[in-house]
């Protein structure tokens, strides 16, 4: 009930929405559809408006009495896709956000933002979104079936949404981990639960200019799609990062993760991070002016400070120009690569002497018959609580959330980009027709189509610098499988 | 003002006489006496029809279960006392165009298997430990009228699942209510939506003292002595008990942030 240092910890609100309900895909169309939705938990009810309104207080008091904790209410993103697709669903509970979110009442966008939930029938993340769609006006669904293999239930329902939707949005929602074998490459595998890129693609970035979508499917298994092959991947790191750590599901979080998990997280994370830095200095300039090369990486890694899909979630330059300081404290502990300056080396000490003050820090960190004098000279422990405490902190946090569950990458022509992980040196980027995000692509052993690996970021091209002037000739169409 | 250990009683008090309500051990055995006879669907008679169910009220469970008591002994009347009547239900098919009020419940199984007992027109039915826990809580004095997408769609034939699926849509926009069933209570969780209440009675109040409260970049300046006075004097003119609630809310705010 009270955490060690003896206050009432904040697993207090994680009781509840740490609860399985707010995991699963039924449970969320169930509350979008219903006009009346009350929370019952125990002996209390609750509206689910008047919980909502309670809980954006309390995020509003969280967001400003403590703006360094980049914790970003961990908790409330639960509830936010909950919210926001019952905003989607029925626009008119909230007449102040109608124009907002009529952009959203899309297939994609919805698919999007539920690919987080989970069901125990893989193909119930399509058959229960059913009511969303038919409230979003789709008619003439696919009939549901459950004796159909899932890879067949994935695949229709990806070839009727992108022509009827008259975009290949879906294929922002590619590059988990295969779980469904069989399916193609074009068809998101949506019972991953994947929740990387939980910050959605900025509608500013346009990597194909103002080119309309032009695609068509053959048969069952060929999408034929306009586009451009343009570069190669070249290098990635041979290492991950930790996988994302977010409330597990299911069983309510009581205390904390064990400090041993955390800290060869933090190992890991951070000789990831070096080899990113490794191969940035392997690059030289690339494809950047001279001197231009770290500010690139910066910017390669926070996406360009365009994080989401409003206008007003842009990075300050600022925050970017922190960039050297953060690449100095991850290599303190690499010697030979960078000459890390005595002033950095202060600061980590600096950084650590106040991050052990901290509460939280103890709690996390220093249980009992732990060595504590072990965990603060790992370097790779005083790198992570330095980049959290010191000047380049906020730009640490935005890396941190920006990179989990992607890779960093060159390509030949001497950009940086980040993917997903599934990326391989080989695989190819390919400008499509109407994304507004470069695609990796595979190409298949002899028949010469592709496949689709994920989406990326490659800095230098996303403003469609490299899109060709005349579609007619600039641009073939590939196939798909 | 009630310090915080006395709501901490508080809270423990409401728990307890909550957790009183709930049944110790497994629900009174009043069908494994009988022979059990498992509860068959009657397959629906179109394809726009719904099943809906019918959960008998306390009222008169009570009555019937008061008569199997009378002959049985002084020391397993009081236990059937404490204990609450078994659940009682019966479905019912509707076309889904008619008029028919009822609540759909929205829950999770969580893998959980049928194995809790309970009573439907007579026979057998098993449902989860979940769906039973929601429906000790729905039950009221008097009969209630529900949606259950695993008591109300047999689960053993696929066929059914594939058209009733489909309906979902419909049987959600057009019930009067979604009920969303989270769980059973915790301390935590009663404490935190105890919390949650308080916030909302001062949000209907008066929102100017939490804009404030969430506008402040520190918290060192809501302990200031200046602004908890004036805490105190609004809320002595407003009303007294609001007092204790708004330095709750201040509480929660220090210890939920003092964690991360």
């Amino acid at each position: 009930m009270y955490g060690r240092a003896g206050t009432p910890s904040c697993n207090m609100l994680r009781d509840i929405f740490a609860r399985s309900w707010f995991t699963r895909i039924w449970t969320a169309q169930e509350l979008s559809l219903g006009t009346d939705a009350r929370i019952l938990c125990g002996e209390y009810e609750i509206s689910w408006p008047r919980l909502q309104y309670a809980m954006t207080w309390l995020a509003q008091i969280e967001k400003n009495t403590t703006p360094d904790i980049a914790n970003d209410l961990q908790l409330l993103n639960r509830i936010h896709v909950y919210q926001h697709l019952r905003g989607i669903v029925q626009p008119t509970l909230s007449p102040h956000l109608v124009m907002e979110r009529q952009k959203d009442r899309r297939i994609s966008k919805l698919l999007a933002l539920v690919h987080p939930l989970q069901s125990w029938n893989p193909r119930d993340k399509i058959y229960g979104l059913y009511g969303c769609f038919t409230a979003l006006g789709y008619r003439d669904l696919p009939l549901v079936d459950y004796d159909r293999p899932v890879s067949r239930v994935y695949s229709d329902f990806a070839r009727l949404a992108m022509p009827r939707e008259q975009s290949l949005d879906l294929l922002y929602s590619l590059g988990h981990k295969p779980t469904i074998p069989d399916l193609e490459s074009w068809s998101p595998d949506w019972s991953t639960c994947g929740n990387h890129w939980r910050h959605g693609w900025p509608e500013r970035v346009a990597t194909s200019k103002a080119s309309k979508p032009r695609f068509y499917f053959v048969g069952d298994s060929e999408l034929h799609a306009a586009g451009v092959i343009i570069d190669t991947i070249n290098h990635r790191p041979s290492s991950n990062l930790p996988d994302a750590q977010d409330l597990s599901p299911g069983e309510p979080v009581h205390g904390f993760p064990r400090s041993d998990d955390v800290l060869r997280q933090m190992k890991q994370s951070v000789q990831t991070w070096q080899e990113w830095v490794v191969l940035v200095i392997q690059l030289g300039n690339g494809a950047y002016p001279p001197g231009a090369a770290w500010e690139a990486f910066g910017r390669t890694l926070v996406q360009n400070g365009v994080i989401g899909l409003l206008p007003h979630y842009t990075i300050a330059d600022d925050v970017l120009a922190q960039v050297g300081t953060w690449v100095s404290i991850m290599m303190s502990s690499y010697p030979g690569i960078i000459d890390v300056e005595q002033e950095v080396l202060d600061l980590i000490d600096e950084a650590v002497k106040i991050a052990l003050e901290r509460p939280a820090i103890q709690m996390l960190y220093f249980h009992e018959g732990v060595d504590p004098e072990s965990i603060i000279a790992t370097p790779a422990w005083r790198s992570m609580i330095a980049a959290n405490y010191c000047t380049a902190r906020d730009l640490h946090r935005w890396i941190f959330k920006m990179t989990t569950g992607r890779t960093f990458f060159t390509t030949k022509n001497g950009y940086m980009g980040t993917g997903s992980e599934l990326a391989q040196a080989g695989d190819q980027i390919a400008l499509i027709s109407g994304m507004r995000f470069p695609m990796i692509v595979r190409r298949n052993d002899g028949d010469g189509m592709y496949g689709f690996v994920c989406p990326a970021y490659v800095h230098g091209l996303m403003d469609g610098e490299k899109w060709p002037e005349d579609e007619s000739t600039g641009v073939e169409i590939l196939v798909f499988t | 003002m009630p310090s915080p250990t006395k709501r901490a009683i508080r809270q423990r008090l409401r728990y307890q006489l909550y957790r009183q309500k709930l049944p110790r051990s497994d629900p009174p055995s009043l069908i494994d006496m009988e022979e059990p006879e498992i509860y068959q669907h009657k397959p629906l008679s179109s394809a726009r029809s719904i099943r809906v169910i019918i959960l008998k009220g306390t009222r008169r469970v009570l009555f019937r279960g008061l008569f199997r008591s009378l002959p049985s002994a002084g020391d397993q009347q009081t236990q059937d006392r404490q204990q609450p009547p078994p659940l009682e239900l019966e479905l019912k098919e509707v076309p889904l165009d008619s008029a028919q009020s009822y609540e759909a419940l929205s829950y999770t199984w969580d893998g959980q298997a049928p194995d809790r007992p309970i009573k439907c027109h007579g026979r057998t039915l098993r449902i989860t430990k979940n769906c039973e826990r929601a429906l000790l809580r729905l039950r009221k004095k008097s009969d209630r009228c529900l949606w259950i997408d695993s008591i109300c769609i047999d689960q053993q034939s696929v066929q059914e699942k594939n058209t009733q699926v489909p309906l979902m849509a419909e049987i959600y926009t057009k019930c009067r209510k979604v009920l969303v069933w989270l769980g059973e209570g915790t301390e935590a969780s009663d404490r935190s939506l105890a919390y949650l209440e308080d916030i909302l009675a001062i949000l209907d109040t008066d929102r100017g003292i939490l804009s404030r409260l969430s506008s402040m970049n520190n918290l060192q300046s809501a302990w200031e002595p200046a602004f908890v006075s004036e805490i105190e004097q609004k809320t002595r003119t407003r009303r007294e008990a609001f007092r204790g609630k708004y330095l709750g809310c201040l509480v929660l705010h220090l210890s939920y942030n003092d964690v991360h």
